[in-house]
């Protein structure tokens, strides 16, 4: 039961293709969830629509169009015990074009899987860089890599290859900024070394996946603060109510609490909160919640608004002043550039009003004062006014709301720090 | 690629346009007159004459003698007429307010861009510009429809403009209650709704596109992974709106930004679209200032106008929006002359102490077209409706440009 175990939120990122779903199907498989006559069913049907190979990925991908294509669209959230911790495993998309639900689902994550393919010419991809570069900017601290299918690489098993991948993926983190981590070899398919040893890859001595999971740290709970929960979906259940999902990111959420949602400025009462179908006295931060208040009308609240306690609301920004880095832009960034910002759950289009300086990243000294433009490789301070209202934070008071990524024309450009708010 | 004549028409039409809807007159005496192409001059003196003596009713003396006097000028304009040009004809005539107390008469005959469609007479305390200005606001309108699951935004690309009309939320549910046993239920229930949200969808589309589905060149439709096309196939929209549909496009976002990614990726389809020629202009310079001291880009008067006179500018963009005009002051006394950016308040001669006067204005967008065609560089007018176009302006005056060559130190 929730509650007793400390909770970890894990996401699985990495390329399209590379075996995310697969994987979280099989470790949910193998660790007694999934019973096997429903895999042998989903077989069955998988074969029969052309889709061969796709069981496992079955147990996360459940919408129409996603099997038919054999391609994740959306999260799904399945719970998972251990010995030790009570997991939420979030799988995300690998395709670009989800890249934005792959920011939400990384947005609520401690902890990250990217799944990179061991197969000759496949390795690190673009996604697997845009995905790895997320992660960080968006705050998580702990990662795992699995280099998959290695039952098809040449040959089979080989230490060889593995060796091989893994001298890329050390070179690559680095750059990203991720440093002792475990790179794990696996077949999400066959089912080496996610839970058992595997027999294929004697020459492997680190930990299985199952472990590598068992020896993650436990994420601070920031229960003192102010409750801040970034609206992920909403429900209205015929008899139940509007139901808005999300996870805690601050305080603490429990029936009898008077909460606003911002900027939909909307006030109600919270009759019950439940994770993963049981209800629960109270969350904390890290669960991952469907909640439903008294109050709330079906179109009162939308994804992306925040829910907050009705005596400290969350912050709506009439223009926000942050440091940003450019990480990948093909020209250069002036006053009037209008890409989309991704801040916790929501996208909201912003213009650069102001570009205040630059700054050395060395010494945190003053580059420049009012730079014509700014480009890849710059860090600097800016001002952007959203285009409508939004929720964002100082990154001092809610590290998890101040923190944004900085996307346009399909990758992602820049990433960045809420420094100052401006409100109405 | 040579210069496009069109542009600086264009711009010196809007410029015009814009300084005679500043005007006032004193009472109701400024007279707007719109002629087309196949309307008999002699009708039209006709038209003239029974204003002319209706008009002599009018009660204030100086309105009376104003319009009299305005009509007798178009009139004795006329006579140079035998038809009227391809495009039909416009006049405004009349005595404007200047400062203080004091009328001048003004008189403004255009050859409008397009066609003018209806005769109209008009004697107001203003001219009456608003056919013009809609000429040139009448550009391609294509229609722009981006869907997934979770909201759909429909909107219009209109010249270089893109207007949302709507976005729509669907309440579909996600994945993200979903349970064990009720599963298949739950699967099933998701379906139901994700029908109704696209019905809903397609009627907003048929309701928005239809009234104006003839005018309307094409329509795009974007949105991540197979949603888009599921929408497209089923019969949601009308066929009428159906056989527009130029083509479909995978695009990230579903909301106003996805509409400006759709733009994007159809216009690499369509590279006859303004916005996409104008948006390639600027990133061009854009692009070019990446690359620091090697780069290619200049920006601003001072650099653009040396550029100019070295003849080492290859391409010159101008923002629309960008309005200056030069006005050269000559004392008549002593024949000190001084230049301003704007009308002085203060006319003294700083020298003598007598009253200048102005010598000539000169329009500084006109002055460096004339210096670009001079030098053998392009010209680009751009609009500043795209972000790029307001970039250009915002961020870099609106006067920015490409080299031929990189330039070296001693060129600087
Ligand atoms: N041989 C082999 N194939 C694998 C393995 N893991 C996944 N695959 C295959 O790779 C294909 C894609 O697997 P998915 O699990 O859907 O990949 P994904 O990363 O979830 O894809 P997206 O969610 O769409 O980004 C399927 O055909 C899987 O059977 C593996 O370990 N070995
Ligand atoms: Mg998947």
């Amino acid at each position: 039961m929730a509650g007793q175990k400390p909770h970890i939120n894990l996401v699985t990122i990495g390329h399209v293709d590379h075996g995310k779903s697969t994987l979280v199907g099989r470790l949910l498989f193998e660790h007694g969830e999934i019973p096997q006559h429903i895999i042998d069913d989903y077989k069955k049907q998988a074969d029969e629509k052309g889709k061969a190979t796709f069981e496992f990925a079955w147990v996360m991908d459940r919408y129409k169009e996603e099997r038919e294509r054999g391609v994740t669209i959306d999260l799904s959230h399945r719970k998972f015990e251990t010995d030790k911790y009570y997991f939420t495993i979030i799988d995300a998309p690998g395709h670009r074009d989800f890249v934005k639900n792959m920011i939400t689902g990384t947005s609520q994550a401690d902890a990250a899987m990217l799944v990179i393919s061991a197969r000759e010419g496949e390795g690190i991809m673009a996604q697997t860089r845009e995905h790895a570069f997320l992660a960080k900017t968006l705050g998580v601290q702990q990662i795992i890599v699995l280099a998959n299918k290695m039952d098809s690489v040449q040959p089979p098993y080989s230490e060889k290859r593995f060796t091989e991948v893994k001298g890329e993926i050390e070179k690559f983190m680095a750059s990203v900024g991720y440093r002792n981590f475990p790179i794990i070899p696996i077949s999400g398919y066959k089912g080496d070394n996610i839970t058992k040893k595997s027999e294929n890859m004697k020459w492997y001595s680190g930990p299985t996946l199952l472990e590598a999971l068992e020896s993650l740290k436990v994420p601070e709970k920031p229960t003192n603060k102010p409750l801040r929960l970034p609206v992920q979906d909403v429900y209205s259940i015929t008899g139940i109510g509007t139901v808005p999902v999300g996870r805690v990111e601050t305080g603490i959420i429990k029936p009898g609490d008077k909460v606003i949602f911002m900027p939909a400025n909307k006030q109600g009462e919270v009759k019950s909160v439940e994770m993963h179908h049981e209800s629960l006295p109270q969350a904390e931060p890290g669960d991952n919640v469907g909640f439903n208040v008294r109050g709330i009308a079906k179109n009162d609240v939308k994804r992306g608004d925040v829910c907050g306690p009705v005596n400290a609301p969350p912050t709506v920004a009439k223009s926000f002043t942050a440091q940003i880095v450019v990480l990948n832009h093909p020209s250069v960034i002036a006053v009037g550039y209008k890409p989309v910002f991704h801040v916790h759950t929501t996208q909201v289009a912003c213009r650069f009003e102001e570009l205040v300086k630059t700054i050395n990243p060395k010494d945190g000294t003053t580059k420049e004062n009012n730079p014509q433009f700014i480009k890849t490789g710059d860090i600097a301070v800016v001002k952007v006014v959203p285009d409508k209202p939004l929720v964002i934070e100082k990154v001092a008071e809610f590290p998890q709301l101040g923190r944004f990524a900085i996307r346009d024309m399909g990758q992602t450009v820049a990433a960045g720090l809420c420094q100052e708010v401006e409100t109405k | 690629m040579p210069s496009d004549e069109k542009q600086l028409r264009r711009y010196e039409f809007k410029k015009a346009l814009e300084e005679l809807d500043g005007l006032k007159g004193r009472g109701t005496e400024l007279i707007s007159l719109y002629i087309p192409p196949d309307k008999m001059i002699y009708d039209v003196v006709q038209y003239l004459r029974e204003e002319y003596s209706t008009s002599s009713n009018i009660k204030s003396k100086s309105t009376r003698k104003n319009v009299l006097g305005a009509i007798e000028s178009i009139m004795s304009k006329l006579k140079y007429f035998k038809q009227p040009p391809d495009t039909g004809l416009v006049f405004f005539v009349g005595h404007v307010q200047k400062r203080g107390d004091q009328t001048e008469m003004y008189s403004q005959i255009v050859e409008p861009p397009e066609p003018i469609q209806t005769f109209i007479y008009k004697c107001d305390s203003q001219f009456y510009t608003e056919p013009l200005m809609a000429q040139l606001k009448a550009k391609e309108v294509y229609g722009l429809i981006v869907i997934d699951r979770k909201e759909a935004t429909i909107g219009f690309l209109n010249g270089t403009n893109i207007q949302v009309v709507t976005n729509e939320q669907s309440l579909v549910p996600s994945k993200h209650h979903q349970g064990g046993q009720s599963s298949r239920r739950y699967e099933r229930l998701i379906e139901i709704a994700a029908n109704e949200y696209f019905k809903k969808i397609g009627d907003i589309v048929n309701n928005t596109f239809m009234p104006i589905i003839r005018d309307m060149k094409g329509i795009f439709i974007g949105g991540p992974g197979s949603t888009k096309n599921f929408f497209f196939e089923n019969d949601y929209m009308f066929k009428d709106i159906t056989r527009k549909v130029v083509d479909l496009f995978d695009v990230g976002y579903t909301d106003e930004s996805g509409l400006r990614e759709l733009v994007e990726k159809a216009s690499e389809s369509m590279k006859d679209l303004q916005i996409t020629r104008e948006k390639d202009l600027v990133n061009r310079f854009m692009k070019e200032l990446r690359k620091g001291d090697e780069g290619l880009a200049v920006y601003g008067e001072a650099q653009i106008q040396s550029a100019l006179e070295r003849k080492a500018l290859d391409l010159l963009l101008l923002s629309d929006g960008v309005r200056k005009t030069k006005y050269f002051y000559k004392c008549p006394n002593c024949g000190y002359e001084q230049e301003f950016m704007q009308r002085p308040d203060d006319n003294t001669c700083p020298k003598c102490g007598g009253a200048m006067e102005m010598d000539h204005e000169e329009d500084y967008i006109t002055k460096l077209y004339k210096m670009a065609e001079e030098s053998g560089a392009t010209v680009e007018i751009i609009g500043d409706e795209s972000d790029e176009g307001s970039t250009l302006k915002k961020a870099f005056g609106g006067v920015a440009g490409i080299l031929r060559y990189a330039p070296t130190a001693s060129s600087l």
